[in-house]
């Protein structure tokens, strides 16, 4: 399948999903900007540490004067734990804690990872779950599958001081009680890689829920991220 | 201040034999007009049909101009060095196209070395003269004027480790050679 249509593809799925719903459907615009630093140590084991703070610039329904502007809304500090199982797999879990307003959220995360290498790009596949538990709610309990692609854009691999292209495609299937929801999400991005432990992206993060109610919200984050290697 | 130089001295001759036993390689695409003249008229000598796509690759110790392209179903790589003299001729193969007494030679030798291997990609290296690379490629010669190897890229679990090696295997499946393939990051694609 060529790069486009792996492009294409999903993001004309999400993008029909979120057309059909738009007369009813919510929206929400921000900021999305994250660290993430990584330690290889002996044997296949690695520690993550990631912090991601979510700001929110406007906030509405569609085809409506929107309701709200900025607002801080969360930051998240994960502490995750990896280890290569095999060529190309690797196993991992961790801990989430998640900031909003004066609650304290705490979650999971077990995750399972494929990454190959093709002779001009690479794959990955990670398939995750998580329990988020807060004062006051039931139990959320989260399955999901993501699809990653890294395309070089210059030559057959991403070498320092080169750009390339990155693109995420999840889907969440979340239970919380008895509520049942699916969440998609989209994320292109253009990297630039300063050294093999130093790079940052740049894209957009956008996310579908609420669609199988018939009150789909659309979110579009702006995201950075860099991502450091010790 | 004075000692920074002959330190700096030592610890570079510390890594060299480390250093030879490793493949790290940075490639750039190259234009036509960029390639040595040599590299371009060897190229235009050939059969090739099918669009050339060039390369610069920068090693730990060397560069070299690669030309990869797809020739009857196959996919030829072809590397000079830099002033445009040929250096070799490899194409893809799969595992079973070796003969199966050579095969078995080379797994013996990849399973002393390590736990576990997985042999991922197989290249049939031809070395030569230009003439005879040349004829072997156009089909007016045989083999018998050019050397055969086994380039290999195998991934491996070596001391609870797993990692990517190249290995360079004689025609009759003796080993020759073989360097550590130092792997991207991969995190950003992880988490």
């Amino acid at each position: 399948m060529s790069f486009s249509r792996r492009i294409i593809i999903p993001l004309g799925f999400v993008l029909l999903i979120g057309y059909y719903g738009q007369a009813q459907s919510s929206y929400q615009t921000g900021l999305l900007p994250a660290l993430n630093v990584n330690t290889k140590l002996n044997r296949g084991w690695s520690i993550n540490f990631k912090f991601e703070s979510r700001q929110q610039l406007q906030r509405g329904i569609f085809g409506e004067e929107h309701d709200q502007d900025y607002e801080y809304v969360l930051s998240d500090l994960a502490l995750v734990a990896g280890k290569k199982i095999g060529f190309d797999q690797s196993l991992a879990g961790g801990y989430l804690m998640r900031f909003r307003g004066q609650d304290m959220i705490h979650r999971l995360i077990q995750q399972f990872t494929i990454v190959r290498r093709y002779s001009s790009f690479r794959l990955a596949h990670r398939i995750a779950a998580d329990q988020t538990m807060s004062a006051g709610a039931s139990m959320t309990l989260r399955l999901r599958y993501r699809l990653s692609t890294e395309w070089p854009l210059k030559g057959q691999s991403v070498d320092p001081r080169e750009f390339y292209i990155k693109a995420n495609h999840e889907y969440l299937n979340v239970l919380q009680g008895e509520d049942y929801d699916l969440e998609i999400r989209f994320v292109p991005l253009l990297g630039y890689k300063f050294t093999d432990s130093n790079k940052t992206e740049l894209g957009v993060d956008y996310r579908l829920d609420s669609f199988l109610q018939d009150h789909p919200r659309q979110r579009f984050w702006l995201r950075l991220i860099w991502y450091r290697v010790f | 201040m004075k000692y920074i130089f002959p330190l700096f001295i030592l610890v570079l001759g510390t890594f060299q034999p480390l250093s030879a036993q490793l493949k790290f390689e940075r490639e750039y695409r190259l234009k036509s007009r960029e390639v040595p003249p040599a590299a371009l008229e060897f190229m235009q000598a050939l059969p090739f049909t099918k669009k050339i796509r060039w390369y610069r690759e920068e090693g730990y110790q060397r560069t070299s101009i690669e030309a990869k392209t797809k020739h009857q179903s196959k996919r030829y790589s072809i590397e000079f060095d830099t002033s445009g003299q040929i250096e070799d001729v490899e194409v893809i193969i799969k595992w079973k196209n070796i003969s199966a007494e050579t095969r078995q030679l080379i797994s013996k030798q990849l399973g002393q070395n390590h736990q576990r291997f997985r042999v991922r990609k197989v290249q049939i290296q031809y070395t030569g003269t230009p003439q005879a690379l040349r004829e072997f490629i156009a089909g007016t010669s045989d083999e018998s004027r050019v050397t055969i190897r086994y380039e290999l890229i195998v991934k491996a679990k070596t001391d609870g480790q797993f990692q990517r090696f190249e290995y360079l295997f004689s025609e009759a499946g003796e080993f020759i050679k073989r360097a550590l393939i130092i792997d991207q990051n991969s995190d950003h694609l992880e988490f």
